[in-house]
Formats: C-alpha cells, sequence, structure tokens
C-alpha cells in the first residue's frame, strides 16, 4: 500500500502522471539521484523533501533557493511544513497535487454531455426532423413570392438553398468536435446549427413585428439587443460542450464573459460614435397580415396635435444634441440702429 | 407639310429681327454703361469663384442682381467679397445692403458712382419684344432678344416667361422693353429658349424698404432670410387653404389632386400582369420651382404623391409583404450636416375617413434659420387584405405648424368611394 499518490502535471504536457510513494523520506527534483525526477529546467536539482515529523505526520521541505516551492499560493522556506491531504505545490512549471491513496475516485467523465436535450439533437431522426421543420417555415414565409410572380422552381431552389447553411456550419463545428473528441458527432452539431439557423429566421419574423406594434425603434432596439444578450451565449455556450469535454456551466460563463462584453462594446460605439449624419428619416415602414392595429387608431384631430408636439420635442433635442445653444435668437430686432 | 413648316420656322426670326435692329443697338449704347459684371472673389486665392451681372438701380451707387449670384458672400461673409468690373476694366469692392430670398433678388452698395439708374415698367403684354443685357458664361456684355410671354402660371413664384436664351453669366442682368425700362430681372432657364425673369415690381419693394435704412446694409441676413420664407410660407399657404381643391378618384379613393393653380400634377398607370399580379395608380403633384438658398439647399420645395394599389388575385398576407415594399419614400435635398440636424420621426394610427393608416410623420431642424424644419410625411392605408394607399408629403424649409397644417387639409379631404 502506497504512503501518497503523487498526480504530476506540467502545462501543455496534456494529462497529469501519477507516482506513488512507497517509503518516506522522498526527494524530488531534477538531479537524477531523486526519487522522484522532473525534467523541467524552471525545477532545482535538490528542490524539494517530503518526510515524517517525531509525531509521524507528513511534512514538506523546500530545499530549492532558486524558485521555491508554492504551497497553494504560499512560499516555503527551509522550515518543514505539515501537511493536510490533499494538497497542491508548486515547483516551477511543475504543479504537484499530493492526494491520499484512500480518497474516493471522482466518477469517470462522460464522453457526451448527457444533458437530455443533448442526447436527443444527437439522434439523426431529431436533426433531419429540425431540418424538414427549417425547410417548410422557409417555403411558408417565402409563399407571398410565389403568388407575387415568382416562378416555383426558384421559390423551391431558394429553400433549398437555405438549408445548406446548417448542413456547412454542422460540416465545421464537426470538424472541430472531431479535432477535441476524436469523433464528428454530425447529428447533433446539425441540430444545433439548424436551431440556430431557425432562431436567427425567427428573429427576422419577430423584431418587425415587435417594431410595428411597439412604433417605437428605440423599444424594438432593446428587445432586439435582450434576445441577442440572452440566445448568443446559450447557443455559443451549447456549441462550446457539443464540441469539446467542456462542462455545460463553465461553457456558459466563457460564452456570457465573450459574448456580453463585445454587445456592450458594440451598443457604447453606437451611442458614442455612432450619432453621424443621416440625410434620410429612420422611417417605420413595417406592415403586417394580419394586423391587430386596427382598434387602436386616433382621430385625425388628435393625431394632428400629438404629432405636432413629438416632432417640436425631436426637432429640439436634435439642436440641443448637436450644437451648443443658438444665443438669443428670440429678439426680433434685426433692422440697424439708425 | 413639313417642308411648310421648316421655311415658317426659318423666317419667323428674319421678320422679328428686321425692325428690332435699330432698338438693340440703340439699346445697347444707351444702357452698357450701367450694367457691371459681378465677381465674388474668395481672398484665399484672390481669383473670382463665381460671377454674375448687375445693373444701377435706385442709386447711382446701388447695384440690383439675383440673391444666388451673391449667396456665397451671404452665407460665408469671411470667405469671399464681392467687386464689380465696368465694361472698360475698372473694378471697385460691393457690400449687400438687403435680399428678398424669395424672388432670388439683391441690392448691393458701391463706393462711387457707377452710372445713371434704371427704371422699372409694367409686365408688357405677350409677344412684345424684349432685350435683356448680361455677361453669358463671363463673356463680354452682351444683348439678347426675345419676347415677353408673361407670368407663369404654374409656380410658386411670380415669374415672367421670356422667350429667349439667358445663358449663366446673365443672372442679375436687367431685361428690358423698347424703351430702355426694366421689366424683370434675369434669372433662370429652363432649356432652349425658354427663361425666366422676376418681375421688376419686387425691385421696387426691395428698394423702397431699403431706401428707408438709407441704404444701411442688414445686420442679420439668416434671420431676414427666415422671416422672408416664413412670410411667403404663410401666403402661399393661405392661398392653398382657401381655393377650392381638386379632388380626384384614385382605385377606390379620392384624393386631393391640384390644391393651386400653381402646383402641377401628374398621373401614372401600371396595370396587373402575369409577373405583377396587382395595379398600381399614381397621382404626382408639385410645385415646380424652389427659392435658391445656397448651393446645397433650397427651400418652398413642395410635393405630395398618392398610389393605389389593388389586386384581385392577392390576398391577405402576399398582398401585404408586396404592399410593404411600397411604403417608402426618401426626401429631396442636397442639405449636409452643417445645414440640418437628423430627421426625427413620429409614428402614430390614424383614422382618416373611416379607414386606419399607419404615419410617419418626420423633420429635421435648420441650425442657421430658427423654426424652419424639413417635413416629411409617409402614410399608408392598413388592415385591407387586397387594396393599399400610401401617401407622401415633402416640404422643404417650412416650419412644423405649417407642415402639420397642410399635412391635416390634405388628409382630411381623402374620401372613399365605396
Amino acid at each position: 500500500m502506497a504512503l501518497l499518490i503523487l498526480e504530476i502535471s506540467q502545462r501543455g504536457q496534456g494529462p497529469a502522471r501519477v507516482e506513488r510513494v512507497e517509503r518516506l523520506p522522498f526527494t524530488i527534483g531534477r538531479g537524477y539521484n531523486n526519487d522522484l525526477m522532473l525534467a523541467d529546467d524552471t525545477v532545482s536539482e535538490r528542490h524539494l523533501l517530503l518526510t515524517q515529523d517525531e509525531d509521524g505526520r507528513l511534512v514538506v521541505v523546500n530545499r530549492s533557493n532558486e524558485n521555491g516551492t508554492l504551497l497553494g499560493s504560499r512560499p516555503l522556506g527551509e522550515r518543514p511544513i505539515a501537511l493536510q491531504l490533499p494538497q497542491s505545490l508548486r515547483l516551477g512549471h511543475t504543479q504537484i497535487r499530493l492526494v491520499d491513496p484512500q480518497a474516493a475516485m471522482a466518477p469517470a467523465r462522460k464522453l457526451v454531455s448527457d444533458h437530455w436535450l443533448t442526447r436527443l439533437c444527437g439522434r439523426l431522426p431529431v436533426a433531419l426532423l429540425l431540418l424538414a421543420i427549417l425547410f417548410g417555415t422557409e417555403l411558408w414565409f417565402t409563399l407571398p413570392k410565389l403568388d407575387n410572380g415568382m416562378p416555383w422552381q426558384r421559390w423551391l431552389l431558394a429553400a433549398v438553398f437555405t438549408l445548406t447553411v446548417p448542413l456547412l456550419l454542422a460540416a465545421i463545428t464537426g470538424f472541430v468536435s472531431r479535432l477535441l473528441l476524436h469523433r464528428w458527432h454530425y447529428p447533433l452539431q446539425l441540430s444545433i446549427a439548424t436551431l440556430i439557423v431557425l432562431a436567427l429566421g425567427g428573429s427576422e419574423v419577430l423584431l418587425p413585428r415587435i417594431d410595428y406594434f411597439l412604433t417605437s425603434t428605440g423599444t424594438a432596439e432593446l428587445i432586439q439587443l435582450l434576445l441577442l444578450a440572452l440566445l448568443i451565449p446559450l447557443f455559443a455556450a451549447w456549441q462550446i460542450t457539443a464540441v469539446s469535454a467542456m462542462a455545460g456551466k463553465r461553457a456558459l460563463i466563457i460564452a456570457a464573459c465573450v459574448v456580453l462584453p463585445l454587445l456592450a462594446l458594440g451598443k457604447l460605439k453606437d451611442r458614442f460614435i455612432g450619432s453621424e449624419f443621416d440625410s434620410q428619416p429612420p422611417l417605420n415602414t413595417t406592415l403586417v397580415w394580419p394586423d391587430w392595429r386596427l382598434q387602436q387608431t386616433e382621430p385625425l384631430d388628435s393625431f394632428l396635435a400629438r404629432t405636432h408636439r413629438e416632432l417640436e420635442n425631436g426637432v429640439r433635442e436634435t439642436l440641443e444634441a448637436t450644437t451648443p445653444l443658438i444665443e438669443s435668437s428670440e429678439e426680433p430686432n434685426h433692422e440697424p440702429p439708425n | 407639310m413639313l417642308r411648310v413648316l421648316l421655311l415658317w420656322a426659318l423666317s419667323l426670326p428674319l421678320l422679328a429681327a428686321a425692325p428690332s435692329d435699330n432698338v438693340a443697338q440703340q439699346l445697347f449704347a444707351a444702357s452698357k454703361s450701367a450694367v457691371y459684371r459681378i465677381d465674388v472673389i474668395s481672398p484665399a486665392t484672390g481669383r473670382k469663384s463665381s460671377l454674375g451681372t448687375g445693373f444701377v438701380f435706385g442709386d447711382s451707387q446701388m447695384l440690383a442682381s439675383n440673391f444666388h449670384v451673391i449667396s456665397e458672400k451671404v452665407h460665408n461673409p469671411e470667405q469671399s467679397r464681392l467687386e464689380w468690373l465696368s465694361i472698360d476694366g475698372r473694378r471697385g469692392p460691393l457690400t449687400v445692403v438687403d435680399i428678398d430670398v424669395v424672388h432670388d433678388l439683391a441690392l448691393l452698395k458701391a463706393e462711387q458712382p457707377l452710372g445713371i439708374p434704371f427704371t422699372t415698367t409694367a409686365i408688357p403684354p405677350k409677344g412684345a419684344a424684349l432685350y435683356s443685357l448680361g455677361h453669358p458664361l463671363g463673356l463680354d456684355l452682351a444683348i439678347v432678344g426675345g419676347t415677353a410671354n408673361g407670368l407663369l402660371e404654374k409656380a410658386l413664384f411670380d415669374k415672367i416667361h421670356f422667350s429667349g436664351n439667358l445663358n449663366p453669366g446673365m443672372s442679375g442682368g436687367p431685361t428690358l422693353d423698347a424703351n430702355g425700362q426694366v421689366v424683370g430681372v434675369n434669372v433662370s432657364t429652363a432649356g432652349e429658349a425658354v427663361s425666366f425673369l422676376v418681375p421688376a415690381r419686387y425691385l421696387d419693394g426691395l428698394l423702397a424698404r431699403a431706401k428707408t435704412r438709407q441704404f444701411a446694409p442688414l445686420t442679420d441676413f439668416k434671420l431676414t432670410i427666415t422671416d422672408q420664407l416664413k412670410a411667403h410660407n404663410a401666403r402661399l399657404l393661405e392661398e392653398f387653404l382657401s381655393s377650392d381643391w381638386l379632388v380626384e378618384p384614385l382605385g377606390n379613393a379620392r384624393v386631393p389632386g391640384e390644391i393651386s393653380p400653381r402646383i402641377n400634377c401628374w398621373g401614372e398607370q401600371q396595370k396587373a400582369r402575369e409577373q405583377q399580379p396587382y395595379r398600381m395608380l399614381a397621382s404626382l403633384c408639385r410645385g415646380d420651382d424652389e427659392v435658391f438658398i445656397s448651393d446645397r439647399h433650397g427651400a418652398g420645395l413642395i410635393s405630395y404623391e398618392f398610389f393605389w394599389i389593388d389586386s384581385d388575385k392577392l390576398e391577405g398576407r402576399s398582398f401585404t409583404a408586396l404592399y410593404d415594399g411600397h411604403f417608402r419614400s426618401t426626401f429631396p435635398s442636397g442639405a449636409d450636416e452643417e445645414d440640418v440636424g437628423n430627421f426625427s420621426c413620429s409614428v402614430r394610427f390614424v383614422d382618416i375617413g373611416g379607414k386606419p393608416f399607419k404615419a410617419n410623420v418626420c423633420a429635421r431642424p435648420y441650425r442657421d434659420y430658427p423654426g424652419m424644419v424639413d417635413f416629411m410625411a409617409v402614410l399608408a392605408l392598413i388592415g385591407q387584405p387586397d387594396q393599399g394607399l400610401v401617401m407622401t408629403l415633402d416640404l422643404g424649409m417650412v416650419t412644423i405648424d405649417h407642415g402639420i397644417t397642410l399635412l391635416g387639409a390634405l388628409l382630411e379631404r381623402i374620401s372613399w368611394l365605396s
């Protein structure tokens, strides 16, 4: 029975190597007469000693005065220090984790995330079903074009072309998965890609409707931003877990940390740099069918009065935002004194 | 038949030229010393950046010309100066005393007497011979013959139709009758031998105003321009609102056509075809001229258009998808960020004659002309599965009040056939 287990890992060197410590004292260093030899040029020739004190407790003694040893984040001196297992030591670039041989093992990591959604989407029939839904919605939403004189062959062909987007996207993410997980997982990649395309198409249909019902560009923009801030990290995290072994929570945090600042940055840029001159007005010209706004029309008089007020406010804000206040143009007298 | 026409056409100038030959010679000899070239000179280069013509008027030190000839001096007083140039090569500085921006007139003052002032006369009957003086393309002073053709009917501002060839550089020159009196001031041209003059009575008005100040120059030109535009707009609006508007059927709607004789309307029609299974009828009305303000933009733009679209083949979703594409408008103006701020819009749903419309009404302010905006409205009939009506209104340099009043008056007159 080993006294101690050492998990030795070096940055960028793949999974940890495991060593048994059968007897104490046990020396660690770069030199050839150590019990554990480390091929790491930041480790001293005689770097570390593991031994027992008079009470039989496990202690560690740093013998390196070059790069030294860190216990957690604390540098070790020459004085022996008692250890509680498990414990991490850092010697130069090398990390050594000291573990009790009787410690319980973590369960084996699943090859693929076992979330029910991932398992469901990983099935080929589901992927094909999603693809069929995409094809169907594309046909439905471009149906007016057929009515308005587009030949049916072109209409059908356009919908078929839409399908190539998720197919290609899935090929790319599948290839990444092949590199990282040694498996293509193509049905899963296809499902995710199709759902992304569906979400994009959905927002294309949804946003003009929001725009139409709210008749306010600002509100529609805000909703659009919130949708993006929600959907992009979710899909990105899902995609990360599907091509790598990363845990879902961690993937979500990484995705959010990348996407949200980017969105915020884009918004800030628009706010501070994007106020450029536009020779045309920001018209709200979306029309929808069927139309539910019919009951909310106002009579001409109140429409004119409220429009008048809104325009005066808008024009005043435009002037205030772009020019320093014009000095008192109220004075009616512009005739010369004589 | 063709030969007869040709012969007739050839003989006409000969007949017309014979009696007026002497008159033109005499007029030129009598007037040449009171007509000057006006150069706009940029101090940075010391060279002229544009030129026009002016003539002694009202006082021996005063020249009359067009506002558009000297507008550069009004907009950028530091970056340009004005000089008169006589036909014998003398030069001297000029200052702007007063302007009438609506009728494109300016009064300039020299530092020395420049000759005997011209006098004005009333508009002669159609067919009367007229003689226009000026520096065409900056060349030597020339005299151009032509005929008077009365006041234009389809114009937002009174203009004399002069059948003679005016060229750039002649702007601001006088057009005289056979007695050497000023009938009008050369202002613009619309093609071969179709030219326009500002009636001389507006020059008299401008002179009277400047005289009350002993020809002291105006201090705030931008405010003067604003006031003159506002007064002119108010007059036009009153005239529009008090005249009987022609209301004409367009599809299932009845929409305003020519709201004044000053407005010109056109119609367009696209029939339904296999590739385009809907019918579109358009009524396009506009004022045919603009007030010159600067090289970038004018004022007085007025245009309102109605588009009727219907289809007996399409319905609901298909029709709306197509109709959506026609619910568009662009504002025609070259004004840039130096002149105006961005548009802001009000989006509302309004009931017109019992039917719902979605309305975008937008305005953008002019920076230098307090209270003036570019006004634009786009409305579309909604909620109909197979028919639509789009209306646009564009107004250049008006007050918001003016825009809303005219918009309201136009909308009030829309009605439905069934």
